[in-house]
């Protein structure tokens, strides 16, 4: 598990949590899951760094958290992608497509 | 714009409620690893390692937490509470040396405070009048005879305001006084005359009523009007009543009340009613008795209005030649006639005192804090060592005294209006605008800034030397042998020298104050002020405008007051002495010619009945004195001062020769006595030359009596009140004093400075002392080590004590001598303050120089021999 451990690059993880966000509310434990499950278990993260994340994303208003209960029936913080959450998503993947990108014709070129 | 306003929000709401937060932050975290745990068990993890697992998986919790504040961005704030909160409890550890640095600074920045309120006030708030830099003060000018600022006369007057282009309007105001009959007893008001269009000008409103109409101030118009001032109304009538339209008895004439003034200053505040003055072209043109203002036109400077006045006052000079003495003009704004010319210049005099004195405790508790910095080096380089941020430790110790300083700065706002109101009973009337002084707006953010200010630079010194301290050389340091570094010493002395030369400066300052004041109480007045009771009576004109009443009223009034037992002598006279109003003229002696460019000279003159040398204790030098008041005896000629004759005929006999009184020829006069000189215009203004005329003249002008009376002045009053309403009861008394209260009034103004700049000096000693106390016990304390060897090995404890007192001693002298030094310069602003005493007065400076010296050897005596009596083995068993 441990080898499969992959750093996530600064600011990569914004992205990835307005991306699972935009599927729907999910609280704190459940956005690191399906990261983890959507990337087939690569990106396996440091799971507490998620939260400084979230606070980031909230005080800038991308996301906005609300007390609810959980599946489980326990009280729980529940994350939404607000408006500009969902524009800041489309440009951060914008972004990233072109960073992407860029790497890989360098890698091509090499 | 709105989600940055939510975020804020969000920040205030984490900020006030910040337990909720972190508890929320809290279950949030609890929350993910309860998950992850419960997880692990499922997939047949024991519980206890799936526990373990998630929480390796989670990371550093409290690092997180951490980082999830700061991206909060709360950690500005956090720290500042951080710091506060750290701050208060270090200070309330120490709460004697805390309450100290509050004292002190709270006692710099009230005095300061209190000082700039009233400069505020006088230097910086506007005249209660709109546009109150267009309004000017016209004064008629003499070039030829040094008269630079003369009232002007009524047709000069006139003829200014309807030939100038320069004024959009132009108005002027008189001194008088009005007796009013419609009460029990007869009581004097002062009466201000003013044209119709002064108050307009001012823009000065009634309260109730209107201004006095232009009808109101020509001739043959109503002119039996008068406005009331709102001291008078209160004193008079029932809130809120409406008097327009009541009759007043004015001097025997009946006149009606047109408005009620609002309260406020300058005019306001001068007069208890106004009545219309008509200016008219008929009359003298040498009578100056206006005070002339003028308001300038939008498009019109100063210089511009100065050239056309001048220009104009000559042509109206060339015309009317005849009594006419005002060849040109002098404009002088509205401010610096109001204010006084003097009183910018005294109150920053009095700011820069006041400074030092801030500057004082500022350094004394800069000192403070360094000597508790000493001891936290230690606390800071193991901070240092484990990580603490430099600027955040400089932080932190700013914070303390900042908060020092705010704690002081509202204390020192309290005093500050407390001084304030201390000023105002203290004052003699020598302050302008202390009535309206409080503390504004203006004020309070002067405090603050002071406040600020003065916990940023007294906390950077102490601040930069903790942490700038190598921190492996702190550690290894033996804390309490080697006082803190030698650096940190160093600095603390030059601080206590900054402090000495700071305070010898003020002791200076005050020292020549003071030596002033004792000059001034040397001053020969020339006359006696024991035992002389003076008042005045206003003659109405109505009853007594005729020569023949005058003398009526006055001989048997004198004679009844002559026969009181306690009597010795009385007189009256134009003026009382001291008075401090200009009736002076130009004079020449018959046959002398004032040569082209020369000035004549100068007299005042007084009217007085014969009696009045007596009672004023003046000496007969040659001839006499009237004998009656009869025409024939006015007649005979006039009293001149002993200077007067000196100067007209040096060396000859005055008595029986001829002077041109206003250096008119239609005014000769024959000398037929000489008196000793006496002042007439305060203490400080010298002997003046006088010329006394009798009041034989016939001339009605408000008699000041003197008595000579046995015993205590104010006693013979009610026998004076008698005999006074036998020949007219409805004569009123006023202004009963005495001439030694006349004589100490004179100096009030004088004896509030010098108060002021006493309890300046006072503080800055008290302080710096205190200061060199500090570091002379601190520097005892860490040295007891070395002082219990020196004793060991045989030192005498005088020698320990001599030790330490040189040591302050070289310290307290260093600062007198730096600060001497610097005196010498600004020693020179004092000079327009100093009454006969040079700035560089040897016996000022050398008896500060020993009250510095002496105070700050019993500050070093009292450590040193606390030294001196230490028991070596408890000392060196501290070790």
């Amino acid at each position: 598990m441990a080898t499969t451990r992959t750093d996530l690059l600064q600011g990569t993880l914004d992205l990835l949590i307005l991306k699972t966000l935009a599927l729907g509310p999910l609280h704190g434990w459940g956005i690191a899951k399906r990261i983890q499950q959507l990337s087939n278990d690569v990106l396996h993260a440091n799971q507490g760094s998620l939260y400084p994340a979230l606070y980031r994303l909230e005080d800038r208003g991308w996301i906005s958290g609300e007390w609810g209960v959980s599946p489980e029936g326990r009280r729980a913080k529940f994350y939404t992608l607000t408006q500009a959450g969902r524009e800041q998503l489309a440009e951060e993947r914008a972004t990233w497509r072109l960073f992407a990108r860029a790497v890989e014709a360098i890698l091509e070129a090499g | 714009m709105v989600n940055w306003m939510r975020r804020w929000r969000r920040r205030l709401r984490a900020l006030i409620d910040r337990q909720t937060w972190r508890r929320e932050m809290d279950e949030e975290m609890r929350f993910h690893l309860d998950m992850e745990a419960e997880e692990l068990e499922r997939q047949g993890v024991d519980p206890r390692e799936a526990r373990r697992e998630a929480r390796i998986r989670f990371g550093g919790v409290e690092r997180f937490k951490q980082e999830a504040r700061e991206a909060r961005g709360m950690r500005p704030i956090d720290d500042l509470l951080q710091d506060l909160r750290y701050g208060a409890r270090r200070l309330a550890r120490r709460p004697g040396l805390s309450l100290l640095a509050i004292f002190m600074l709270a006692l710099g920045i009230g005095a300061t405070t209190a000082i700039f309120s009233l400069a505020h006030q006088i230097i910086i708030e506007p005249l209660p009048y709109p546009d109150d830099d267009r309004l000017l003060r016209i004064y008629g000018r003499n070039e030829e005879r040094g008269w630079l600022q003369m009232s002007v006369s009524a047709p000069n007057f006139v003829d200014l305001r309807s030939l100038n282009r320069s004024f959009e309007s132009m108005g002027a105001y008189t001194f008088g006084s009005a007796v009013l009959t419609d009460l029990e007893e007869p009581e004097r008001l002062s009466a201000g005359r003013i044209t119709p269009g002064l108050f307009p000008l001012l823009g000065i409103e009634p309260l109730q009523g209107r201004n006095f109409l232009p009808d109101e101030g020509i001739e043959g118009g109503e002119n039996r009007v008068v406005l009331v001032s709102h001291s008078f109304y209160t004193q008079h009538f029932e809130p809120g009543t409406r008097v327009t339209g009541t009759a007043l008895t004015l001097n025997g004439e009946p006149f009606t009340v047109v408005g009620v003034l609002p309260p406020g200053e300058y005019y306001l505040a001068w007069n208890d009613v106004y009545v219309p003055y008509v200016a008219a072209l008929t009359g003298s043109r040498g009578n100056n008795s206006l005070v002339v203002t003028g308001r300038l036109k939008d498009d019109v400077s100063v210089e511009l209005a100065r050239a056309e006045m001048n220009a104009l006052a000559l042509r109206i000079f060339e015309q009317y030649p005849e009594n006419n003495l005002m060849t040109g003009t002098t404009l002088r704004s509205y401010r610096s006639w109001l204010v006084g010319q003097q009183m910018p210049n005294i109150l920053l005099i009095l700011m820069g005192a006041v400074g030092f004195v801030l500057l004082v405790a500022c350094a004394n508790l800069a000192n403070m804090l360094l000597a508790q910095a000493a001891g936290r080096s230690r606390e800071a380089a193991i901070s240092a060592a484990l990580g603490a941020g430099r600027g955040r430790m400089l932080r932190q110790m700013i914070t303390e005294s900042t908060l020092l300083a705010v704690v002081g700065g509202i204390l020192g706002v309290f005093l500050a209006l407390w001084c304030v109101d201390l000023l105002k009973s203290l004052d003699p009337g020598t302050i302008p605008r202390l009535a309206q002084v409080d503390v504004n707006g203006w004020v309070l953010l002067f405090a603050f800034v002071l406040t600020v200010l003065v916990g940023m630079v007294a906390g950077m010194l102490p601040a930069l030397q903790v942490s700038r301290a190598p921190i492996a050389e702190t550690l290894k340091e033996r804390g309490s042998a080697q006082a803190g570094g030698r650096e940190q010493s160093r600095i603390r002395d030059s601080l206590v020298v900054v402090e000495m030369a700071l305070s010898i400066t003020l002791l200076i300052g005050a020292g020549l104050m003071i030596r002033s004041f004792v000059q001034l109480q040397k001053v020969e007045t020339g006359f006696v002020a024991e035992g002389r009771l003076v008042f005045d009576i206003e003659l109405p004109r109505s009853a007594y405008g005729q020569r023949d009443a005058l003398q009526g009223f006055f001989d048997p009034l004198l004679k009844r007051i002559e026969m009181l037992p306690p009597v010795e002598a009385v007189g009256a006279v134009s003026f009382a002495p001291m008075d401090p109003w200009n009736t002076n003229m130009p004079i020449v002696a018959e046959g002398q010619s004032v040569e082209e460019g020369q000035r004549a000279p100068i007299a005042e003159w007084r009217l007085a009945t014969p009696g009045y040398f007596h009672a004023v204790g003046l000496t007969l030098l040659r001839g006499r004195v009237w004998r009656d008041l009869s025409a024939e005896e006015y007649g005979a000629g006039v009293v001149i001062s002993e200077s007067l004759a000196r100067q007209l005929w040096p060396d000859q006999d005055a008595v029986g020769r001829r002077v041109l009184l206003w250096a008119s020829p239609d005014r000769t006069a024959t000398v037929i006595g000489v008196v000793s000189d006496m002042l007439e215009r305060g203490l400080e203004s010298g002997a003046m030359n006088i010329v006394f005329i009798s009041y034989g003249w016939g001339l009605r002008h408000q008699p000041t009596f003197v008595v000579h009376t046995r015993g205590e002045p104010a006693a013979v009053t009610p026998s004076i009140r008698a005999a006074l309403a036998e020949i007219d009861p409805y004569l009123p008394i006023s202004n009963v004093r005495t001439l030694d209260e006349i004589v100490t009034g004179s100096m009030a103004g004088r004896r509030l400075l010098t108060f002021i700049f006493i309890v300046f000096a006072a503080v800055a000693l008290v302080l710096a002392c205190a200061g060199i106390y500090g570091v002379m016990a601190y520097s005892v304390s860490r040295r007891r080590s070395e002082m219990a060897v020196r004793v060991t090995l045989g030192a005498f404890p005088s020698d320990v004590v001599r030790l330490i007192v040189k040591q302050g001693m070289r310290l307290a002298l260093l600062g007198a001598v730096i600060g001497i030094l610097g005196s010498l310069g600004l020693s020179q602003f004092m000079r327009t303050l100093l009454f006969e005493v040079t700035p560089l007065d040897p016996l000022a400076w050398f008896a500060v120089t020993i009250v510095l010296v002496g105070t700050a050897l019993l500050s070093c005596v009292v450590p040193a021999l606390r030294a001196s009596r230490l028991d070596p083995v408890i000392a060196l068993r501290e070790e």
